[in-house]
Formats: C-alpha cells, structure tokens, sequence
C-alpha cells in the first residue's frame, strides 16, 4: 500500500482532538419524583392544572443538611405542585425531577409556567426525542465580577452564576422500565423512584462519572470511563466526517418473501449482543491516517487487522449483499453500482470479485479501543437478576445498542433566539431557509433559546460505526445468501426468522442430523453451532419460536409471540385484521402563545398495516426479488424498471402490490390496490440514515 | 402592556372575513380591551389607550404583509416588500451585523393520525431573503414538507404531510 503523498492526509488537518476518558463526577444528591394524574375535566374556562392530583417524593442522597432524608407529598393542582418542587429543590444547589412522560406531566400540571412564577428561568440546556423531553431551569441569577481579567470593552469580566439547578427530565429516556410496570410508574412516585434510584447507586458504586439525562448519554459517559488517554483521535474536518458518514448504513434488512412463507413453525434467531461483541472482539478505527493511492492498492490490506480501509468503490455483482444509496435512500442491489464501503464489506467485495473499481480510499489505525468496554456491557447484560439489578441490565441492553451509534452523533449548538411575548412553555421545530439540519426553538415564559444541530460532534468518528455495523452485516448476509438462505425469510440488522421445516430439510441436505429411533432427524443444534463459526466472534441464538406468521416487510411482522410494526406505537392493539389501535401524541408542543391549542392531547389512532414494504421486488407467489441498478455515465446509480431486470427478462411475475420505493418502476394493475396512509416510521436506533423504508409517504 | 396585550391584540389585529376584509379596527380593539380589563382585571386591569394603538399598528403590519405576499405575483422582489419588524426584535446593531427574518405560516397539513389540520409555523431566515415572493412561498413550503416528512433522527414534535402553506406573515427580527 502506498500514500498519495507520503503519510500526509488527504483531508487537511483542521484541527483534532483525543477523545476524553470520563472526569469525575457522581449522580444527584437531590432526586424528585413526580407523578400527576387529572383527576377530573376542568370547568369550560377553568384552569386545567387545577384538577390534577399529584403525588412528588424527595431523596435527599447526598445533602449537606438532610442526607438520607426522604420526603413525600401528595396534592391538587399545579401551583401547589410547583410551591412544593420549588421548596425541596431550593435547598441544594442542583436537583433533578423525574417524571414518566414529561410532556404530558409538564402539560397537565403547568408545572414550567409555575415555577417561572416562582423565579426560575429557562436554560440554553433542553432535548427533545420522539418520546420524552429534558429541560434545566435556573433561580438565583447572581454576577460576579471577575478581578483578574476584563471583556472586551475593557471592563472587568463577569460571569453569571445560579444559585440553584433544576433539570427536568424524562425516566423514559433512560430505558430501563419495563412496559408492564409503565402504569404502575406513572401513577406512584415511589415506583419510578425505585429503578431510577437502584441504577444511580450502582452507576455510583462502579464510579462511573458524571450523570446524564438520557440513556445513551450515560453510556457513552461509561464507555468514556473505560478509556484511556490518547487512544482515539477525533477529527475536526467537516469532509473527512461527511466521507466517514457515507459508510454508514444502518442494519440490513428485508424480506424473502412477504405473506405467510409456507408451513409453521418459525423461529426468530438474532446475534447475542451484536454490536458489543464486535466492539470487544474487534479493532475498530481509531485515528485517521490517509488518503490511499488506489493504483498501487494491495487488496490485502482489506483484510489487515492493523488498517482499516473506507473505499468508494465500484460493485458488480448477482449477489444482493452490499449496500448503497439511490436518491438518499439504502438500498441491496444486484447489477452495478458505485458506493462506500468499510473494511468488512470491502475485504468480502474483493474476495467474491465483486469490486470493479476502487475510486478513492482512505485509511485508519485500528485499536481495541471498545474492546473493555464492550465486554464489560456484554457481562452486564448477561449477568443474573441475583448478580445484577433489573434496571442496570436493562440499561447496559440500551448503551449496547446506544453507544456505538454516538460516534456518528452530530452536535447541538443554542443560542438565545426571540419570538413573541408568551405565558408558559413552547416547545417547535423552526426550519430554516437554507439549512437541512434539524432546528428546534424552545421558549418559557417569553425566553427562547434555538437549538441547531450543526456542529461537530465532540464524538464524531463515524468510521466507527461504519465499521460496526459493517462487520455484523458481513455475518448476517453469510447466512442469508448461505446454503441455508432459503430457510431465512426474514431479516433485520443482527437477526433473523428462519422456517423450521425448511431450515430442517437443509440441515439434512447438509449433513446435520442425527439418529431418533432409528432414523435421521435434522440436527438443528448442530447447524446453530455450525452457524456460530460462520459468524464468529458473534453467537446465534434462538429466541422464540412461533406457529403463525405474516410478513408485510422486514419491519412489520405479525406473529403469534411477536408483533413488530414500524410506525405503530408500542402497546397498539388489534382491533379488526390488519387495523391496529395505538395511542398517539401528534404534537409536542405548541407554535406560541398565539396558538390556541396548546401541546397536543393523547389521541387514540388506527393504524392500518397491509404493506407490502419490501425493499425488493414482490413476485405474484411473494417471493421478494432485489432491486437492480445500473451506474449511468455520469456516475450515478439508478433502479433499473421492472421489465428491465433479469428478473423480468428470466420469466418472473410481478405481483399487484409493490412498495412505494417502486412506484414508476413498473406499471400498476389497472384498477390500484388500496393502500392505507401511513406517516410515522421508527427511527433506525443505530443511526440517522435514511432507509429505503417504502412506506415513508402517504397516498 | 406588551407581554400581556400582545396575543390579544394580535389576534384583533389580524381577524379578516371571508371576504377577506380587517375585521376589528383599532376602536373595537380598544374597547374590548377596555372591557376586558374591568371584567378580568389581574395582569390585564392595567393598560393604556396609547401603547394599545401602537401594538395594534404593529400586528396589524405583520398580519398586513401576509396579505401582501398572499396577492403578489411570482416575480415580485422581495426587496420591495415593506417588511415589518417584530415587536420582539433584536437590537438594531444585531440586526445589522446578523440579518435574519421570521416567517409566521399558518399550515395547513394532515397529521399522524390522518386528520387534516391547520396551524401554525415559524420559518427562520437568515443573512438574506430569498429574491422573489415566489421563490419565498417555494421556500418555506420545502422547509415545512421537509420538517414534516424528515427522518425522526432524535424525534420530532410532528409529523404528516404537508397540504399548502396558506399565509406567509413575514417580519424582520
């Protein structure tokens, strides 16, 4: 291998830091927790916050005057409330208060509108998520003058302090309550105090750090803890990142077949801890090294363990096996088409002569530097509930998803920002003319911060990830286009659902059987194991085992122990055959104070599901045939039309119903099948990245 | 008197009929406020004719330029807009230094749930105005269908498909 120009990069050098093992810190000393419920419907014209009965608990766990105290309250109405929040967090000089949905606790109560009648002030810190908001609130503005420096007006320097911290956030966001206790949590304090409570004492005994609002910021925070210094480089070039992110895709998944895919049973299989057992077994990039000169590209450097390789390359191949983006969205493709791969996927392309062209390559040093961490959560996830309390296990299960995805995280900056006069709090995405970053404006009280996410993360690697999620992608494509891929009909990022009575006639075409009263019986055991060694360091585990099964697409599938479907909220119910009922929150927030409706209520929807939503092909029996593309001249990939494919030329039907990346690709049925609206699609929890999701626009 | 009169106002201020006429003039704003102060009284029992009159001049120009834009051509030059300034603004040396503008939309679009609603939206501008009416309408109705329709990458407070952008009330800040 050789460099274009020495050892120097091709990205300039603007900048780069180490990323930094974890400082000291604890949990909070002072912790409340609230539930609210509306007892009755307010009076036409009656303040609505009046009618809520509310029930707060305060632990004092570390405090000066009332260390160990615990202490509780219960009442109606939301000044009430937020006279007492304001009493227990007036004593310390940060508090936290937990609430399970804060959005709806923040509206039932006027919890925010209160406490800035009682002198607190909004803070540039604030996050949203699809389910659950964070905010911190300040009381007690004080300025010290600075003596040893002066401002740029040549005054001495001041600098703003706050007596006293209230963050509000979110339990939900730290992902560690089970769904059958989420009743039990919104309407006892004392049941949401108990998990939130056991995973801060355990994240104090471990001394992990400084504590987060979310999930995966805690996560992130442990792994940090597991670092030393000086082991990954974090650059600052905004292209270099940009090239790092084209890698990155996100799992894999589709179906073989959408309907019913013949006889039961069926089993749903995944890798055990996917993504933290690559983070333990593997080397993953570290610092970045170089622009490589493609003509003098030795292919074995794909597979050196010292060099990882990001290559934008050129694939032809009959193998749906590697991705690639057409129009912003991820597709498998056969045909040819140009994309960018991470080592894993490159050392494959070049052993199955897959790779046509390399157009440009970079290079990075590989370290082991997730490899403690990861093995760390790994144990966590696999210790006992005698070992290890529910809610740690069921917070290293999130990081273990969580973590990884961090490296490709853009940062957030705020700014004050100014909008109209406004009681209460707002809460509103504000697009701005020109900019495809995400854009939120909060206010309370008159007082508005924007918050753009258009900065380079402190964390941003996303070779990382690319790596990541190329190396279990590599795996879950041996056994999908293996001899046994006519048993997996189903597949998303690190699992699979495989047919039993297929999967069996295959272990026995293969030679795994053994002898049952005499005679040969596929030996499904076996071939697990002999699967494990394909996907080594990962470990294939079957989950469950299931008699009925639908597949609309690689993330709707109805099951009679499973039911997944992307879009529908968690907790929907089927109520006729193919409709389900969930419950829906359609706005967050409101515009300002001229908006009369004020945060959304809770709806109860309907949600349709008849797909289909796979990302290939639908044939008239529901076998799903890949999408082809070809490279045009101009160096762009495009789907080839249905009639066009070789699927169409080999003699293939085409079935009524294609998803919606389809459309114009083929011609319709004369009379077009219904199609149900549908809006919402989950965000893939591995990354931002745009997937070829066809069920993303409504009719 | 602002931060308490100002929702009220604007709302007076900007009220058309479906003949698209002003519906409240500054006489009937006045006395209703005047009305409101003896029967509500608390934040709103102190008020004064004069600020009034100068807040509803100020809504009224805001809700003013939604019309304006409303009826203008395609080609018209946005430059030639007499854009009003929020009540809010920034100070004048920020506003130099930083222009930016705030598009008041009200949007009309089908949510999660499959109903067809109309509310509110701001748009930002910054640095400058896109040159022509139309290319502003183009604009902000992508920024709103994008934001509607964009991947949830962390969430996102809503979410449907956007129908039209039926007012544009634009006002430098």
């Amino acid at each position: 291998m050789s460099t274009r120009s020495g050892d120097a990069a091709a990205f300039d050098a603007k900048g780069a830091h180490y990323l930094k093992p974890t400082k000291a810190g604890t949990t909070p000393g002072t912790v409340m927790f609230l539930s609210a419920v509306a007892e009755r419907a307010p009076a036409q014209g009656a303040d609505s916050a009046a009618g809520v009965v509310w029930e707060a608990v305060c632990h004092y766990r570390r405090h000066r005057r009332y260390a160990g105290e615990v202490v509780e309250q219960a009442g109606c109405g939301g000044a009430e409330l937020a006279a007492r929040l304001d009493a227990w967090a007036s004593t310390a000089e940060a508090a936290w208060c937990y609430a399970y949905d804060t959005v709806s606790v923040l509206n039932a109560t006027s919890l925010a509108e209160e406490l800035t009648g009682l002198g607190w002030e909004l803070s540039r810190q604030f996050g949203t998520s699809s389910r659950a908001m964070w905010v911190v609130l300040h009381k007690g503005k004080r300025t010290k003058t600075r003596t040893d420096r002066t401002g740029a007006d040549g005054e001495p320097a001041q600098r703003i302090t706050w007596s006293h911290t209230l963050t509000i956030c979110d339990a939900q966001a730290l992902n560690i309550i089970p769904g059958g206790d989420v009743a039990a949590v919104k309407a006892d304090a004392h049941a949401l105090a108990a998990p939130v409570l056991t995973l801060m004492d355990w994240w104090d005994r471990e001394g992990l750090g400084r504590w987060s609002v979310t999930g995966a910021a805690l996560g992130w925070t442990s792994y940090r803890a597991s670092l030393k210094p000086k082991q990954v480089v974090i650059d600052h070039d905004p292209e270099l990142i940009a090239y790092e992110r084209k890698a990155v895709y996100g799992g894999r998944r589709d179906v073989a077949v959408v309907g019913t895919p013949g006889a039961p049973q069926y089993a749903e299989m995944d890798f055990e801890g996917a993504y933290p057992t690559i983070a333990a077994e593997c080397p993953l990039p570290c610092a970045y090294g170089g622009e490589i000169d493609v003509t003098h590209l030795d292919p074995k450097h794909y597979h050196n363990p010292s060099v990882g390789i990001i290559a934008e390359v050129t694939v032809a191949t009959g193998e749906a096996r590697w991705p690639c983006r057409i129009e912003g969205k991820v597709f498998y493709p056969v045909g040819v088409f140009r994309t960018t791969l991470a080592g894993p996927d490159l050392a494959e392309a070049w052993d199955k002569g897959a790779i046509v062209e390399v157009h440009a390559a970079h290079w990075y040093r590989m370290s082991r530097h997730m490899g403690s961490w990861g093995a760390w959560v790994k144990d966590l996830i696999a210790s006992g509930p005698d070992v290890l309390p529910d809610p740690v296990r069921r917070a290293a299960k999130h990081w273990s998803r969580a973590v990884i995805g961090k490296f490709a995280q853009r940062g957030w900056s705020t700014r004050p920002w100014v909008g109209p006069p406004c009681d209460g709090w707002t809460i509103e995405e504000t697009p701005i003319l020109g900019k495809a970053h995400r854009v939120v404006t909060v206010g309370l009280d008159g007082v508005y911060f924007l918050s753009e996410a258009d900065q380079r993360g402190d964390h941003e690697r996303p070779a990382v990830l690319a790596f990541v999620e190329a190396h279990v992608r590599t795996r879950l494509s041996r056994l999908i286009s293996g001899p046994y891929g006519h048993a997996v009909v189903q597949w998303d990022t690190d699992g699979v659902i495989v047919s039993l009575p297929r999967l069996g006639a295959l272990a026995v075409d293969q030679g795994f059987t053994r002898s049952q009263y005499g005679r040969e019986v596929p030996d499904l055991d076996r071939l697990v194991d002999h699967w494990c060694n394909l996907s080594y360091p990962l470990v294939i585990r079957q989950k469950t085992v299931m008699d009925r099964i639908v597949l609309y697409g690689p993330q709707h599938v109805v099951a009679d122990s499973l039911v997944k479907l992307a879009g529908v909220p968690r907790g929907a119910v089927l109520v006729r055959p193919g409709v389900y009922r969930a419950d829906v929150r359609p706005r967050l927030g409101r515009t300002g104070p001229d908006d009369p409706a004020g945060i959304g209520p809770v709806r109860t929807a309907e949600f349709t599901i008849n797909g289909p939503y796979a990302a290939g092909w639908v044939l008239e029996d529901g076998i799903v045939r890949p999408p082809e593309t070809v490279l045009g001249d101009d160096g762009i990939n495009r789907l080839v039309p249905w009639a066009e494919t070789r699927w169409a030329i080999g003699g293939d039907v085409l079935g009524p119903l294609q998803a919606l990346w389809a459309a114009g690709l083929y011609r319709p049925p004369p009379t077009p099948a219904t199609r149900p609206p549908r809006v919402v699609v989950e965000a893939d929890e591995h990354g931002d990245i745009l997937e070829a999701d066809p069920c993303f626009a409504l009719p | 008197m602002y931060r308490n009169w100002w929702s009220f106002v604007s709302y007076a201020a900007s009220a058309v009929s479906s003949a698209g006429q002003w519906l409240y003039t500054l006489t009937d704003a006045t006395s209703a406020a005047s009305d409101i102060a003896r029967s509500i009284g608390g934040v709103f029992a102190s008020w004064d004719p004069i600020g009034l009159s100068q807040l509803f001049s100020a809504a009224r120009r805001i809700a003013g330029i939604g019309q304006t834009i409303g009826q203008a051509g395609e080609e018209t030059v946005t430059a030639t807009l007499n854009i009003p300034e929020a009540p809010w603004s920034r100070p004048v040396d920020e506003q130099v230094a930083n222009p930016a503008w705030q598009a008041r939309t009200s949007v009309t679009y089908i949510n999660e749930i499959g109903e067809q609603v109309t509310e509110y939206f701001v748009v930002g501008i910054e640095q400058a105005l896109p040159p022509t009416v139309g290319s502003l309408k183009s604009q902000v109705s992508t920024g709103i269908e994008q934001m509607l329709t964009g991947q949830q990458e962390n969430g996102t407070p809503r979410r449907g498909q956007l129908v039209s952008v039926d007012n544009i009330e634009l006002m430098s800040i």
